[in-house]
């Protein structure tokens, strides 16, 4: 059900942080964190990447906790 | 099980081999027996009758019995950014911090960049005092297993659960953001001088004491619906500063808190027709004086009243509360 690291829809969540409304606490804290992290680096390459590693690695270590959030982000 | 208790209960409780979250004075923690247990400093407590400040008794939460696992250890100021390193596969991390000190700070600031701090429930309070006692003594963490205490380190205990249930942990924050100003800042810390309104920048503290705010409302950040405070320390124009009780974030929209009716009745509007059976809860101790709870309940939700709340991060004016859920 998660991507993996290397699918486009991982670009895909990335361009979209902020506007899928999850409704779990973690996901909702590290969301905002990630965004702010690629603001202040100017949404670089490099950030990009680290972001998807987290979120894809949060996703992974809850998949059966925050099933209704993943189908939301992913489907 | 009535959350307060005298030493030699705790202690009997102990004896048991209880896995136990423990709370209250100085002298009483460190007098009880080593065990399955951790423990924080501070005099205030929402109990099952209310809000209650007392020396002479302990508030002990207890861990259920399916709760497997469990390591207690305690982590210098450079060893914090390691906590996630410990996470248990399918657990939780409770962790409580002692005020004032530079863990306090260091976790406050940096615990958010921690890689892999999200994946797992981290909990847990910020240890304080007795506010008549400020200057003179400083709180204190416990490590019951070894018998350690310490005012520097983290003590935090790391728990597994069965394949079949998970840690779910929650906030209730009822302060909102008002319909105002929106407030940002260009750097972190728990003091500023400027701040940009509406994207101008100016003096915070002059703009605090022009509109003539009430510091007991935090400002108010929006997670993506989480809604994260940061509580008012002080004021202070000629020195053209503010402090507050958690960082301020470059990057976070903040704005003043719009104000709250009677505190424990909201709560309870709140919570009410919620099952929520939570292991731990904790709540600010400006919450305890600003909506004087002293007598009043949080409808079933008990717990250490504490300088600084965590669920993943350092909160303000919030309650934090763990419940485990089946899969």
């Amino acid at each position: 059900m998660i991507p993996s690291k290397d699918s486009p829809q991982w670009v895909l969540f990335i361009d979209r942080l902020g506007t899928v409304p999850v409704g779990n606490l973690a996901a909702r804290m590290l969301m905002t964190r990630l965004k702010m992290k690629l603001n202040f680096e100017k949404n670089s390459p490099e950030a990009r990447q680290q972001c998807i590693a987290e979120a894809h690695s949060f996703f992974v270590q809850n998949e059966n906790n925050i099933q209704s959030d993943i189908k939301l982000i992913f489907g | 099980m009535q959350s307060m208790m005298a030493i030699e209960k705790a202690s009997q409780l102990i004896r048991e081999g209880k896995c136990l979250l423990i709370s209250g004075d100085e002298k009483l923690l460190a007098s009880l027996p080593a065990g399955n247990w951790v423990g924080g400093t501070s005099p205030y407590f929402m109990t099952e009758d209310g809000g209650l400040s007392t020396k002479d008794k302990v508030q002990v939460l207890e861990v259920p019995g399916f709760v497997s696992d469990v390591t207690i250890r305690m982590y210098r100021v450079e060893e914090l950014s390691s906590i996630p390193d410990d996470y248990k596969p399918n657990g939780f991390s409770y962790i409580i911090v002692p005020a004032f000190s530079e863990a306090h700070q260091v976790f406050a600031h940096d615990c958010s960049t921690w890689p892999g701090v999200f994946n797992r429930p981290l909990l847990g309070w910020i240890a304080g005092i007795d506010l008549a006692d400020f200057g003179r003594v400083s709180p204190k963490v416990f490590n019951g297993r070894t018998g350690e205490s310490s005012s520097s380190k983290t003590v935090v205990l790391h728990a597994d659960l069965p394949a079949d249930k998970y840690a779910n942990l929650n906030i209730i924050n009822l302060f909102t953001q008002s319909d105002g100003d929106t407030i940002t800042f260009d750097q972190s810390g728990f003091e500023s001088s400027q701040c940009f309104v509406n994207g101008e920048r100016q003096s915070f503290a002059k703009y605090i004491k022009t509109r003539n705010i009430d510091t007991k409302l935090p400002l108010v950040a929006d997670y993506l619906g989480a809604l994260v405070n940061v509580s008012f320390q002080g004021v202070d124009v000629d020195a053209d500063k503010v402090t507050f009780y958690a960082p301020v974030f470059p990057g976070v929209e903040y704005k003043i808190a719009k104000p709250v009716g009677e505190y424990a009745a909201e709560f309870r509007h709140q919570i009410e027709g919620k099952s929520i059976d939570p292991m731990f809860t904790c709540n600010c101790i400006l919450n305890y004086l600003y909506a004087g709870l002293e007598g009043k309940k949080t409808g079933h939700m008990v717990g250490p009243i504490t300088f600084g709340e965590i669920a993943y991060m350092l909160l303000n004016q919030t309650l934090v509360y763990l419940t485990f859920e089946s899969k």
